[in-house]
């Protein structure tokens, strides 16, 4: 009988999945994925259009629907993202670092701990008040983890920020194959820890805790990225399904988002071609822009004889072989200089913002400079510290087009540029084309009424989290609630 | 035409006459072991001929059948039947039982009904039959049909188990697509047999009734015997089946008539919309200027323009089966071959079947064999519904002042994909040309039984049973190419194309081995059952595609631009079980039955895959034991109760125990032509931790259910009545948990639920007239079934639906939630205001919310009237379902376009939402003074109108004239004369009418994209119209 039980249950122990595996040899199959799904989704559906629309490079097109609801400000939680973001990079680089704890070898877990503090920022950048304490530990038995303040996730990922600056990573290394970002260079992945650190201090600017001197003393010691972590756009091969660059999934192979719903905003692509800035016929065929937000006007604001919604607009271009940005050498100089600028040492303040301005138009292939030389729209003017603070906010929503666009809605909620002007477009179209505030954004056309006049703040929370978690908070009353750092004054 | 050895005959002249001497009219007269037969006459006469050695069979409706040797002139007198039902039916495991002995309710349905319902799939002549199953039936010839027993107990799959003569067969759907997108459905499993060989189905509602088939059977069992051989000494019955089948789409949305082409409230030439300028009747230009000209038409409303796109469906089957045999071997051979071209032109929608089956046995002392072997062969061609350019997007993409027919012509330079009028629609006459999707299935099932009589009383059987079936799936789409500087270039329905093959091979493999024992003790009567079972599934499945086609109408995977990718994907499943059945019978009214079986399962986590469930049914004849004491029952023929009590478990889906690593895909989301990102990527690898986390605390789930019934007969059986109460309970459901994705996975398959099912069964029988010629029956059946998730571990589990609308289970309510946005509303002094934005719409509420709409019907009821005059017989079956609610996109979809009948409120004209305030933002209200935008109507509708998301969510109720048939049998002396043995005429039209509620102008709400589960009851995505079918048949017996 016990013979028998024990034949039956071999027979039984066939629940081994043929197209899966249990065990893997080693955490080193597990980076690419955590590296390149960290940036499908940074510049992928929710981000890569959410940033781009609410930071108003671009608008929904007349004659098509697809992200009306984006900019109309309706109720966006990006929950994609987060699903994506939690269940793929976030469980693998646990999954990594579990693995790789013991080693000597620190490098996996060295890695895998920067990108999940990086990670981990962008998502209370994002949303908020979420989970973080008890994330990840299905291992423990949390089904259900319970809401952390923004604010006491800042401290812990400082702290470990902190802990894993400490480690001494001579004597290990990673597989150059395995790590798309820096090839298996372990320095650079350091500089990469050093310039997480100064994004963490820097996104606190607005709130009472955040000493500029501190920040300054840190950076004048730190090793910092010198050049761009991105995923190569050479690993994209736009020809085949499911293998490109994120934002061409959503225009080739069929789904043709860019040539039929999105079209530039008038906000950016009046900003770069009142100012002549050569990254316009980088990021866009044609510059003729349309009101923000404006899908039912029938008049002719322009006056060349042509209706809004006949138009020819400016589409965007994204090529095959783009680069995905994780953090660029721009947004680390900009960041350097915001951290001079607010000490008033404008000299370096003007290097780190010439130097990031230049790293942008380098990434577009530019190598004329002449718009921060003297006479150039972008050159440094030594302005109030205030000023500056705007001047390099500018630039960083230029550079950011195309390659950062939740970064970028992120550092507008922070500093509050560009501007926003109260301009009621529909109640005069003629004039509001006539006197366009280039430079600054406008409130949505259409979406005016819901926020009361104000712009996105934050998405919704994720209904993933919120529906199935039981001690998940209520759900917040639109997409104008501001995270706890977002504290400047101003919309 | 019999043919067989010359046996001598003799001539019979007989009299029928009851107890009281009267002539019995109208009885039969049968040759035992044959189809030849007579009936009497008003004076109880008859006569025919008979071979010398031979048994004659009398029978009458409420008499007792008798049987006698062949004489020349016998008199026959019949006894009134009070126990009508000695009715014997088949039972779970292939055993045949009185109905009378059982303890739970059981329905049976000829194969006569069956065939006479003349539809291609079996399952869909019980629509409307049977209390307590709820068949909906897919519009496509050869979809797939879906059945749910005793309402939903699960999250995910509710089809019940189907056993083939003892054996179960592999139902499992092919689908091609996805719910909203291009999605095709192949059918399922049971379409392979053909319903003219069914002898008769058993449908078996309860889990006392179905636990002896273990595991698999907790959704209820449906039981096919089919036909098998007879003693005809040895003639040989031959029997042919034909019909012809025309087929015209039902119903079609009702649209406004009021407004044409255009958007923004002008007309505008391009556009897909009817948002245009109010019909006037004159001349005027439409379409693109093509090499400088136009066409003209009138602008006015065309009606019927979809329904004109469609044409007559036709059909064609033909079957023909032989039986024969002796007292110790029986053979039963028949084949097969239907066709249906459905109404959408060329045979995009079509369906090809050749079945072949056969059975035989022979018997020489104590040993049996029999065997059944069946194949079929599939051809399947469907047209893929939803988004991406469908048929169904293509015809509604068409303002309602174009003639479509008028497209046809693809030759015609402003039909042609460049000039086409509307660079957001296709011609839907192109799109039939480049979009296909074809499945061929070879199955092939059946079972050899031995059977070894140990001793009288002691039988030892085994049976194995298999089933093989391989589908090749294709899906192509040529290109959509635009010529550039035409007037649709730049349109987003350019297309690279697409071509995939998939092809999957599905195996069971099924032993019985079975010992049975019975004995008279006095009194009692015992039967005993000992029995063990092993079940082994495996699947295996391999597609290719590419996702780009160069040369079009070439489908091969190296006509690409860029190289094929290939998956694949296996499983395999093992169980055995082993059961104990015991009926215990005391004195003809008493009756007992004890079932116990334990499975062992390979999808639990070894050491805890046992699990054991017991039952017990008692059935107490009152009739019978008032008799017994000498009571007089009165107008009551029979009358039984019966109670059960029955468990049944269930084990849980493959691969759920064990943490897994899967090669990595990062999630986009699932528009049309978006993929996910996939690696390798630029020559490196990668795997990513599975999604779905593993769980090694998984138990069994299990069903309790308590059922109590009463069968009544009365007036000599001109009533009937069966009535069944049940209450169900399903304990750790076992479901997907869909988990916060904060944990590192969204979803865990676990034991996260309870879900309670009870409800009431009736099922009625009248004969309010009952002559020797004219018979009128009529059977009604009503279900109620009440449903309630009593338990659930997270706030609510997504069963169906898409991101924005779906349904839900939810603590303490029924299964299957609606849940969307609504329109923002405010209570103000008692009154529901809307509140609307500055432009004077309504807004969304930030989140879902649950609507308080279900997918529960709240009851549905079958009536069939069935009236026989001689030969002749007319009957139809009503189909009532009411309550619940369903998704419709139709109706979505037409508010985009601006078709629905519902978008013409006010006549366009500007006006203000009734009851609408403004939010000042300090907690109160203002009256609104902003009329909605009359040129932004579209905005309006498509976001729901006065409503928002939720709009599209409408009453499922509908009344359904199921099946009306007139059938024909010619008098045997006719038939004789003929040659033939019998023959008739019949013609059966299906799904003829249906009625709607007011708030349903849409669509037939039976239909879905959604797949089987218990998501089809979603609703539907861009489906294609209902199928109307009038069928004319022929049945010789030679």
């Amino acid at each position: 009988m016990l013979l028998a039980s024990s034949s039956c249950n071999d027979w039984l122990d066939v629940n081994h999945d043929p197209n899966a595996l249990e065990e893997i040899p080693d955490a080193k199959v597990l980076l690419p994925a955590a590296q390149v799904g960290i940036g499908n989704n940074l510049m992928g559906w929710d981000f890569g259009f959410g940033g781009a629309f609410w930071v108003e490079y671009w608008t929904q097109s007349y004659t098509a629907s697809q992200f009306k609801s984006l900019t109309e400000y309706l109720p966006q939680e990006f929950n994609t993202a987060y699903q994506s973001l939690m269940r793929e990079p976030m469980n693998d680089l646990k999954r990594i670092k579990t693995m790789s704890a013991e080693d000597e070898n620190k490098g996996y877990y060295f890695v895998a701990e920067a990108l999940s503090i990086f990670t981990w920022q962008i998502i209370t950048d994002v949303w908020g008040d979420m989970p973080y304490f008890e994330a990840l530990k299905v291992d423990e038995g949390i089904l259900h983890p319970k809401q952390d303040t923004g604010a006491a996730i800042y401290e812990d990922l400082m702290l470990r920020i902190n802990a894993l600056l400490e480690t001494d990573l001579s004597g290990s290394s990673i597989s150059p194959e395995s790590d798309f970002i820096f090839e298996g260079d372990l320095d650079q992945w350091y500089r990469f820890a050093n310039s997480l650190k100064l994004k963490l201090m820097i996104r606190l600017s607005e709130t009472p805790g955040y000493n500029n001197s501190s920040v300054l003393s840190f950076i004048q010691n730190a090793d910092l990225l010198t050049t761009s972590a991105k995923i190569s756009g050479s690993v994209w091969n736009d020809a085949m399904e499911g293998k490109r660059h994120p934002m061409r999934e959503f225009q080739a192979g069929g789904a043709n988002y860019f040539s039929t719903n999105v079209i530039a905003a008038k906000n950016f692509i009046d900003y770069l071609s009142v100012n002549d800035d050569p990254r316009l016929s980088k990021l866009f065929n044609g510059t003729k822009g349309a009101f923000y937000g404006d899908f039912d006007s029938k008049e002719d604001s322009d006056g060349n004889g042509i209706n809004d919604a006949n138009e020819a607009y400016a589409t965007v271009i994204f090529s095959g072989n783009m680069d995905l940005m994780i953090m660029s050498d721009w947004e680390v100089n900009f960041y350097i200089a915001e951290v001079y600028a607010r000490a008033a040492q404008n000299a370096q303040a003007k290097e780190f913002y010439d130097a990031g301005v230049i790293a942008s138009l380098s990434q577009h292939g530019i190598s004329d400079t002449s718009i921060i030389e003297d006479g150039g729209y972008a050159a440094w003017t030594n302005g109030t510290v205030e000023q500056n603070i705007k001047q390099i906010a500018m630039q960083k929503w230029v550079a950011n087009a195309n390659y950062q666009h939740i970064e970028s809605f992120l550092e507008r909620n922070r500093t509050k540029y560009p501007s926003v002007n109260d301009i009621d477009i529909e109640a005069n179209r003629q004039f509001a084309f006539n006197n366009f505030p280039v430079g600054d954004l406008t409130i949505s056309v259409k979406g005016r009424a819901l926020l009361n006049g104000n712009l996105p703040a934050s998405p919704l929370y994720p209904t993933s989290y919120l529906f199935r978690n039981n001690n998940a908070p209520s759900q917040k009353a639109n997409v104008g609630e501001k995270v706890w750092w977002n504290m400047k004054i101003g919309k | 035409m019999g043919i067989g050895a010359i046996v001598a005959q003799t001539q019979v002249r007989g009299t029928v006459v009851d107890e009281t001497g009267e002539p019995v009219i109208g009885a039969t007269i049968q040759i035992k072991g044959t189809g030849r037969g007579t009936t009497t006459d008003l004076d109880g006469n008859f006569q025919l001929s008979a071979p010398e050695d031979g048994v004659l069979i009398i029978s009458f409706v409420g008499y007792r059948p008798q049987e006698i040797p062949v004489t020349a002139s016998p008199r026959i007198v019949l006894v009134e039947d009070t126990e009508l039902l000695d009715e014997v039916v088949v039972t779970a495991l292939g055993l045949t039982r009185e109905k009378k002995t059982l303890g739970y309710g059981v329905t049976s349905i000829s194969g006569d009904e069956i065939s006479s319902a003349q539809t291609i799939n079996p399952m869909q002549a019980l629509s409307g039959k049977v209390a307590g199953l709820d068949v909906s039936s897919a519009a496509n010839p050869g979809g797939t049909q879906n059945i749910a027993i005793r309402g939903f107990s699960s999250f995910g799959n509710n089809q019940p188990l189907y056993v083939v003569d003892g054996v179960p067969i592999t139902n499992a759907q092919n689908r091609s697509g996805s719910n909203l997108n291009s999605q095709a459905d192949f059918g399922s499993g049971i379409n392979a047999l053909n319903p003219n060989d069914i002898e008769n189905i058993t449908v078996l509602k309860g889990s006392a009734a179905s636990a002896l088939y273990g595991s698999r059977a907790a959704q209820g069992v449906i039981m096919i015997t089919t036909k098998s051989g007879r003693n005809t000494n040895g003639e040989l019955l031959v029997t042919y089946d034909g019909s012809v089948t025309v087929q015209q789409v039902g119903r079609i949305p009702t649209e406004q008539t009021m407004f044409g082409q255009g958007w923004s409230g002008d007309r505008a030439l391009d556009e897909n919309g009817n948002w245009g300028a109010p019909f006037d009747g004159k001349d005027r230009v439409w379409g693109n200027i093509v090499d400088n000209s136009q066409q003209i038409k009138p602008y006015v409303y065309l009606k019927n323009r979809i329904r004109d796109f469609y044409d007559f469906g036709i059909g064609y089957n033909n079957s023909v089966s032989a039986t024969g045999g002796n007292d110790n071997t029986q053979f039963h051979a028949s084949i097969s071959q239907n066709f249906i071209d459905g109404p959408i032109p060329t045979d995009d929608d079509s369906y090809k079947r050749y079945t072949i089956a056969s059975s035989g046995s022979h018997k020489q002392n104590k040993f049996t064999i029999s065997t059944s072997i069946n194949f079929s062969s599939e051809r399947n061609e469907a047209s893929p519904t939803g988004q991406d350019n469908s048929i169904y997007r293509s015809l509604n993409e068409i303002a309602t002042d174009i003639s479509i027919v008028d497209l046809k012509d693809l030759n015609n330079k402003f039909n042609n994909v460049d000039n086409y009028f509307t660079p957001y629609g296709m011609n839907p006459y192109h799109i039939l040309n480049i979009k296909e999707a074809v499945q061929t299935k070879n199955k092939f099932f059946g079972k050899l039984q031995l059977d070894y009589d140990i001793l009288d009383n002691l039988k030892l059987t085994y049976r194995f049973g298999g089933d093989y079936e391989a589908t090749i799936a294709d899906t192509h789409f040529d290109a959509i190419v635009f010529t550039p500087g035409s007037p649709n270039d730049g349109s987003s329905n350019a297309s690279p194309g697409s071509y995939d093959q998939v092809r999957r091979q599905r195996v069971q493999m099924n032993h019985d081995l079975i010992l049975n024992y019975n004995a008279n003790f006095g009194d009692f009567s015992f039967n005993a059952i000992a029995g063990a079972n092993t079940n082994e599934q495996s699947y295996n499945a391999l597609g290719g595609e590419i996702t780009s086609i160069d040369i079009p109408g070439f489908y091969d995977f190296t006509n690409s631009l860029s190289p094929s990718t290939a998956n694949q994907a296996s499983s395999l499943y093992r169980l055995w079980g082993m059961y104990l059945n015991a009926d215990l019978g005391f004195r003809d009214y008493l009756y007992l039955t004890l079932t116990g079986r334990n499975d062992y399962s390979s999808t639990l986590p070894l050491g805890k895959n046992s699990y054991f469930y017991p039952g017990a049914m008692i059935s107490f004849l009152a009739t019978d034991f008032f008799n017994s004491r000498g009571i007089n029952t009165g107008i009551v023929d029979f009358a039984k109760l019966r109670f059960s009590f029955g468990r049944t478990g269930k084990d849980a889906g493959l691969y759920a125990v064990y943490d897994r690593l899967v090669a990595s895909e990062l999630t986009n989301p699932g528009y049309p032509s978006v993929d996910n990102l996939s690696f390798p990527l630029g020559g490196v690898n990668a795997y990513t931790v599975s999604n779905t986390a593993g769980n090694i605390n998984l138990k069994p789930e299990l069903t309790d259910e308590l059922e109590v019934g009463l069968d009544i007969n009365l007036f000599k059986h001109r009533v009937g009545l069966e009535l069944s109460y049940y209450n169900k309970m399903t304990n750790g459901l076992i479901s997907t948990l869909p988990i916060d994705p904060t944990t590192g996975y969204t979803a865990q398959v676990t034991n996260l639920g309870d879900v309670r099912n009870s409800g009431v069964e009736i099922m009625a029988n009248f004969v309010p007239v009952r002559t020797r010629d004219f018979e009128w029956n009529i059977s009604y059946n009503f279900t109620k079934n009440y449903n309630k998730v009593e338990r659930l571990d997270v706030p609510e589990v997504f069963l169906g639906g898409f991101g924005g609308m779906g349904i839900y289970a939810v603590e303490g309510e029924p299964i299957g939630q609606f849940k969307s946005q609504k329109a923002l509303k405010t209570v103000i002094d008692g009154v529901e205001h809307t509140i609307v934005d500055g432009n004077g719409n309504p807004q969304p509420t930030p989140n879902e919310e649950f609507l308080g709409k279900d997918i529960n019907e709240k009851y549905r009821m079958g009536l069939t009237n069935s009236f026989t005059f001689k030969g002749l017989t007319l009957s139809g079956t009503f189909d009532f379902r009411y309550g619940g609610s369903i998704y419709s996109y139709t109706k979505d979809y037409m508010h985009w376009v601006g078709s629905g009948p519902e978008t013409i409120y006010n006549d366009r004209n500007p006006f203000i939402i009734p009851n609408s305030v403004v939010d000042n933002g300090d907690g109160t209200y203002s009256e609104n003074t902003t009329p909605v935008d009359p040129t932004a109507l579209h905005t309006f509708y498509s976001n729901g109108g006065f409503n928002y998301t939720d709009f599209a969510v409408i009453d499922r109720s509908y009344l359904k004239l199921r099946n009306l048939s007139l059938a024909y049998e010619l008098p045997s002396s006719i038939a004789g004369k003929l040659g033939v043995r019998a023959i008739s005429a019949s013609v059966t039209a299906s799904n003829i009418l249906l009625w709607t509620p007011a708030e349903n102008m849409y669509i037939d709400p039976e239909v879905t994209t959604f797949g089987n589960n218990i998501e089809a009851k979603f609703g539907e995505f861009g489906t294609n119209p209902p199928y109307q079918t009038y069928v004319f048949g022929l049945n010789i017996s030679f």
